[in-house]
């Protein structure tokens, strides 16, 4: 195995003297598997009276099960104490992969420290409570406990039924220890030894971790008050933790491992042949954008309102009144062009908070219609579905598993299965209400404000109303022309009478269309030729604003909705024993148990001949009980 | 030349590397006869087949390998010839076990998000139709918006 270039890190974070150091799974890759017990070790002798060079002293020795969970280990101080540093530690577990935290206590060991001076050996110091379930605590009795130096060592502990999930590469794991110091001023002696971290026989997977470093921040009522770097060493140790406590570390810090047998990562100059990407994996959360902060009615050039049926009504009647006054104001100044759209939106629009209902005018012409004024763009919250894992296998995956959604306005639209497996699924519209026209987010993550957009539709949602006007202008314009004509034929008296009803028309503002006919009929033959043509010219003229088209989107299902294809599975749980389940790690054989197949084996070290080597070799690939 | 073969009677699987050996082991003497060699061993010994019949396993500690009893042969009443072959698998299961490699299928040690076609799946798939969104949604009786040029100041 070589491991050779890993850097890994600790981050360390202290709020309110609780610090949480958090070590990336990389950690787990990069440990060797030699059987071998390995310390992360400060140089520090003790005796120092601050928390921060407390955590100088810091010893860690790492061993358990490969990567399969995160375990907290919480060192709190009893707060009724002012003389012990350390009361108790409680270490619990959780999965990464589930995100679901184990409560405590149910795994949960607390492990007293008794008060200075009394001599303090680890075997015997384990408290389980209930539910503990196998837990065991096998301290090494040779770590010494004396004056004021305070050491605490887990010599060992059982996973619980941790061991019992899966290891999972795929998903981001840590671990992370969890150290509550004692408040500033206080003397924070001694060391803190954690040991070996076991779990149960034939389940240690050793690891090394290369290089480790931390960095510390205090805070004290909010307050940034220190801030360092911590370095920490690396020992080897062969088995346990006998001799760590108290004295400085002089050991080297360990080089690249070399593996011999396959001297190629480390020797070789393999610079340009791949294979030592360190991969740039961090994901910069793109979230779902705010709306934008300046619109059209803000800037005054355009308003929109929020109706009733029975604003509608009015406007309607507003729109094809042919009284006199309206029809020369309509035929003058045209309103309907100024009026966009009128159209369904299958939502009810924002009111700007503070907003008052206001007359509605068009092109300064009082429409008669009293309505809100509304924002032009908004936001809806359709809210979210986590969607969760079946079989928790890689079924639960593409191409296995096929996802779709059913966006309101858009229609169903197919999702990549490995986006949202496993997750909590935010979609949100930003909707502009003057056009109808929408951006669908199809977000993932905890929270909505926090989720990264991975889809982005577009819709229109507008149902346009059918809006006409009537516009009676053009026939008083006939009339007026009729009159003309008779004027110019001669026909003085019916030319008079037909102009002074016309001109008593427009002065009245009775607008009549009758009046242009009547006129009409005073003038003989030619007049009434005349007046055929004006009569189809005298048809109402309508504008039409807007289609009927668009309005599927007032009729589809109104909420978001998953489709989820699932493939439907055997029971393969009881498999394990007879055929095993995949595995693919690289692995010393001594660290499985029951069935295993073995794919690919360089014997090695066994001292039969080449037949049996071979057979060996053939049975192993075969399937053997180890 | 003589040697010690202790007969056992096992039930462990044949793929196990440590077997269980039941209780009724005998120790007895035997000679390899001409033909034969360690691997695949052929030993005289002196006891009738009734006596050898309910033996599957031996150990030859001269040759330090266990071996399967693959056949006993009847020469007279009260000589058999056991045939073994090498249980490769014990007899070094401390040296493999030292072996590194890369794990196929293993029954403690998995990762079931890695294909695996021994897994059975139906062809007829489960489709299902998830719950609502837990937030808003269009509403049956829809918004009415008016949208005016110039605003209501002209």
């Amino acid at each position: 195995m070589l491991y050779a270039d890993f850097k890994g890190y600790l981050n360390y974070t202290d709020t309110e003297y609780h610090t949480t150091i958090l070590c990336d799974n990389r950690l787990y890759e990069m440990m060797p598997d030699d059987g071998s017990v390995v310390q992360l070790l400060t140089a520090k002798p003790e005796g120092y009276d601050s928390s921060a060079e407390m955590t100088e002293a810091i010893y860690e020795a790492l061993k358990f099960a490969p990567g399969t969970y995160r375990s907290t280990y919480d060192i709190s101080p009893d707060a009724e104490s002012d003389t012990d540093f350390l009361d108790w530690l409680d270490v619990f577990g959780f999965r990464s992969d589930s995100k679901v935290e184990y409560e405590a206590p149910i795994n949960t060991i607390i492990i007293p420290i008794e008060s200075p001076g009394v001599s303090q050996y680890g075997i015997g110091n384990l408290w389980l409570p209930a539910g503990g379930g196998g837990s065991f605590f096998n301290c090494s009795t040779n770590i010494p406990y004396t004056g004021y130096t305070y050491v605490m060592a887990v010599g060992g502990m059982s996973c619980c039924n941790w061991v019992e999930y899966p290891y999972e590469p795929t998903h981001p794991k840590h671990f992370q220890w969890q150290f509550a110091i004692y408040p500033e001023g206080y003397v924070n002696r001694g060391i803190i030894d954690f040991g070996a971290l076991t779990s149960e026989p034939g389940q240690l997977y050793v690891k090394r971790i290369a290089s480790v470093s931390m960095e510390c921040w205090q805070y004290t009522s909010g307050d940034l008050i220190g801030k360092w770097n911590v370095s920490i060493r690396l020992s080897k140790a062969t088995n346990n933790i006998t001799n760590l406590a108290g004295g400085p570390f002089d050991g080297a810090q360990l080089g690249p491992i070399h593996d011999t047998e396959n001297p190629s990562t480390d020797e070789d100059d393999n610079s340009n042949k791949g294979g030592n990407g360190d991969g740039d994996n961090s994901s910069f959360p793109v979230t779902i954008p705010e709306l934008p902060t300046r619109d059209m009615t803000s800037a005054g050039g355009v308003r929109i309102y929020t109706l009733d049926p029975s604003d509608i009504l009015t406007l309607m009647s507003y729109l094809n009144s042919n009284a006199p006054g309206d029809a020369i104001l309509k035929w003058w100044q045209n309103p309907i062009q100024a009026i966009l759209s009128l159209h369904y939106l299958p939502y009810p629009l924002d009111i700007p908070s503070g907003a008052t209902a206001e007359s509605v005018k068009v092109l300064g012409i009082d429409t008669g219609v009293t309505a809100f004024p509304a924002k032009q763009f908004q936001t809806i919250h359709f809210g979210k579905y986590e969607l969760k894992p079946d079989s928790k296998t890689y079924l639960d995956y593409s191409p296995y598993t096929k996802v779709s959604i059913y966006l309101p306005g858009i229609g169903i639209r197919e999702l990549n299965t490995d986006d949202v497996m496993n997750q909590r699924i935010w979609v949100v519209y930003n909707c502009d209400n003057i056009t109808g026209q929408f951006m669908a987010f199809v977000a993932v993550g905890d929270k909505e404000k926090d989720a990264t957009v991975k889809y982005s539709f577009c819709g229109q949602v507008a149902a346009p109303f059918p809006l006409s006007q009537e516009n009676w202008g053009n026939t008083f314009i006939a009339g007026a022309t009729l009159a003309a004509g008779a004027l110019a034929g001669g026909v003085a008296a019916a030319g008079k009478a037909t102009a002074a009803a016309g001109e008593g028309s427009f002065i009245s503002g009775a607008a009549n269309a009758e009046a242009g006919k009547a006129a009409g009929a005073a003038i003989g033959k030619q007049a009434l030729n005349i007046g055929s043509s004006a009569n189809a010219l005298s048809k109402p003229t309508i504008t039409r604003s807007g289609t009927v088209s668009g309005t599927t989107s007032l009729f589809g299902v109104r909420q978001p909705y998953l489709i989820v294809e699932r493939p439907n599975y055997l029971p393969y749980q009881s498999m394990a024993a007879v055929k095993g389940f995949p595995c693919g790690m690289c692995l010393k054989l001594s660290d499985l148990k029951g069935y295993s197949v073995i794919e690919s084996v360089h014997l090695s070290g066994i001292p039969a001949t080449e037949g049996e080597i071979e057979e060996i070799e053939t049975l192993l690939k075969g399937g053997v009980i180890l | 030349m003589s040697f010690k073969c202790n007969l056992y009677t096992t039930l462990s699987e044949r793929t196990a590397l440590d077997k269980t050996m039941e209780p009724g082991g005998i120790e007895l003497e035997g000679t390899l006869i001409n033909s034969s060699n360690i691997i695949n061993p052929s030993i005289h010994i002196y006891r009738s087949a009734e006596t050898l019949a309910s033996y599957n396993y031996m150990v030859i500690p001269n040759f330090n390998r266990r071996y399967f009893i693959t056949d006993v042969q009847a020469l007279t009443a009260e000589t058999c010839i056991v045939s073994g072959h090498v249980d490769v698998l014990s007899t070094y299961k401390g040296a493999i076990r030292e072996n590194t490699a890369v794990i196929a299928r293993a029954e403690n040690k998995w990762n079931l998000y890695l294909d695996d076609n021994l897994i059975k799946v139906s062809s007829i798939p489960k489709i299902l139709t998830k719950q609502y969104f837990d937030g808003g949604y269009f509403t049956k009786n829809p918004g009415i918006a008016l949208v005016v040029v110039g605003g209501n100041n002209q």
